[in-house]
């Protein structure tokens, strides 16, 4: 009897077992050890509050900033301004990437440039942007298409160099106008080998627009971090960045887990 | 030569002189393509000449080196000849094109699109109406006994599976010649097999023409018309072989194996097939 009652608990018990989201536990495990942690250190008073909040304070913070409106104003201007400014970078990326994987000719003039501006850190473009476009917009969006531009041109021309020569002739003998090329072939053909870059490049972008926020006077995430530090109050500038990180996490999930999770299946790079 | 010889291997000069009232589905005329680099200066193909009727099932053999690929590609129009020029219906191709689509050795599908809309993607670049696509391929996946893995993606077929998703994404657009460069080349001789006998009653049922390249000797032999015999360096054609035993042909039947065996002589020792092969010829 108890040999049966034994397979038939088992069975359960292994589904049991599996059913567990493991992944799900060891995370949340992480983040609350690193949060206790946290928590220790502060009340540890191995430094002064106002050098080092606890998490408590940093939640106050954040608080704060979410019910007197800031936060959702400032969160939407700057994710405007990365919408816009990824885009164009995507579009214009795109077009100098294709062009350079293409025709040698550009690649061995505009390529080596692409390649050459990559070293320019992108806040550097900030001040000529101010210069040329005034404190504005403009100038901000300017920032971010420099950024991420560059990465994007690269991992296109990757992209379009990655596409296997067959496949490209096999579209090429059914005819249709060159735009059906692009748009059916090309571009999806290229994605493998792009999707790494288009992380990337928003991932540039992020950080370009924030850094050029810090130095621009009018509501943004890097503006509520730059009144933070005017302000001393030191919760403030690290609930902002936990939300400039969750932010990023998010984007990197929603977008890019999906886009890489349908190149994956499609082209049965890796088991789902 | 014998009666038998004459009926199967009829020499360049002895072929009977027709004067067609249409032009062949497909004239290479004088075509010659050389490749040249720093090092080395390749002559491909020289002074090739080949007509291809409506309908005719005309294999090209030869060891590799021979030029064979290369006359497929510039047909296809992916290479233009140096010398000469290739007509479709009488008419000068200009690259690549719908009505010569090749199916390929490998790696010529799209992954990101799943099998029925591979084999649609033809007839949406050439303009056919949505519901008209979808009966299309609904058709030629049932010719294909594909019907099942409309859904499937790339990576989930084997072999044989995305030969026959060239295949039927080729013949959905109806094209004048349908090339296949060694499409069985990559196979497992069991999925191989089967994909031959389904060409052959693919080809009974359609009427297509085609050209098809192949360094298997056997497999032409089994499956084509005219089997075309190519020699290297440079590359021309050595011999036309007239082959009018009846369709479905079988792999294993004497007449295929033999024959098989005496192109295989010819392409090893140029003087064999000049003696007479019809000797062995018993059926």
């Amino acid at each position: 009897m108890s040999a049966a009652a034994g397979t038939l608990a088992d069975a359960p018990g292994k589904s049991f077992s599996a059913r567990v989201p493991w992944k799900a536990v060891r995370i949340s495990m992480f983040y609350l050890g690193l949060l206790g942690a946290w928590q220790l250190v502060y009340l540890a008073e191995v430094w002064s509050p106002y050098v080092f909040p606890g998490p408590r304070d940093v939640y106050d913070a954040l608080r704060f900033n979410i019910e007197n409106g800031d936060l959702w104003e400032a969160g939407k201007v700057t994710i405007q301004r990365m919408v816009i400014g990824y885009s164009l970078s995507i579009v214009i990326g795109l077009a100098i990437g294709v062009a350079m994987g293409s025709l040698k000719w550009v690649d061995e003039t505009l390529g080596s440039l692409v390649l050459g501006l990559q070293s320019l850190p992108s806040v550097t473009w900030f001040p000529l942007a101010l210069l040329w476009f005034g404190l504005n917009e403009r100038a901000i969006i300017f920032v971010v298409l420099m950024g991420s531009v560059n990465s994007i041109a690269i991992s296109s021309r990757t992209g379009v160099l990655g596409i296997p020569p067959l496949q490209l002739r096999a579209s090429r003998m059914f005819g249709g106008r060159w735009w059906e090329q692009t748009l059916y072939v090309v571009l999806p053909g290229m994605l493998p080998a792009m999707v790494q870059g288009l992380k990337l490049g928003w991932s540039f972008a992020w950080r370009s627009l924030l850094a050029a926020e810090l130095l621009f006077v009018s509501i943004s995430l890097g503006h509520l971090l730059q009144v933070g530090r005017d302000l001393n109050d030191v919760s403030q500038v690290v609930a902002i960045m936990l939300v400039i990180v969750a932010v990023g996490m998010v984007v990197d999930r929603l977008v890019f887990g999906r886009l890489e999770g349908w190149v994956n299946e499609r082209w049965g790079l890796r088991q789902a | 030569m014998t009666a038998l010889a004459k009926r199967f291997l009829l020499p360049e000069e002895e072929r009977p002189v027709t004067e067609p009232v249409d032009p062949p589905v497909l004239q290479v005329r004088g075509v010659s393509k050389r490749f040249s680099t720093k090092r080395s200066d390749t002559l491909a193909l020289s002074n090739i000449d080949l007509d291809v009727a409506e309908g005719e099932f005309v294999a090209v053999v030869g060891p590799s080196g021979c030029g064979k690929s290369t006359l497929l590609n510039v047909v296809a129009g992916f290479e233009a000849p140096n010398e000469g020029e290739v007509l479709t219906s009488g008419t000068p191709i200009r690259g690549a094109g719908p009505d010569r689509v090749v199916v390929f050795q490998e790696a010529a599908l799209f992954p990101w699109m799943n099998v029925r809309a591979n084999i649609e993607f033809g007839l949406k670049l050439a303009g056919v109406a949505k519901q008209e696509r979808r009966n299309r391929a609904g058709e030629y996946l049932k010719l294909v006994g594909l019907e099942a893995f409309q859904r499937a993606f790339v990576h989930e077929l084997s072999g044989g599976m995305k030969q026959r998703v060239q295949i039927a994404r080729s013949l959905a657009v109806d094209p004048k010649i349908l090339l296949m460069d060694e499409p069985f080349a990559a196979l497992d001789a069991q999925t191989r097999d089967v994909l031959q006998e389904e060409l052959q009653s693919i080809w009974q049922r359609t009427g297509k023409t085609i050209l098809f390249i192949t360094h298997n000797v056997r497999e032409a032999v089994l499956l084509a018309d005219r089997v075309i015999v190519m020699s290297p360096s440079p590359g021309r054609i050595k011999r036309e072989i007239s082959i009018t035993l009846e369709h479905p042909r079988s792999p294993d039947s004497h007449a295929v194996v033999d024959l098989s065996a005496d192109i295989r002589e010819e392409l090893r020792n140029p003087e064999h097939l000049a003696e007479g092969p019809g000797e062995r010829w018993t059926i």
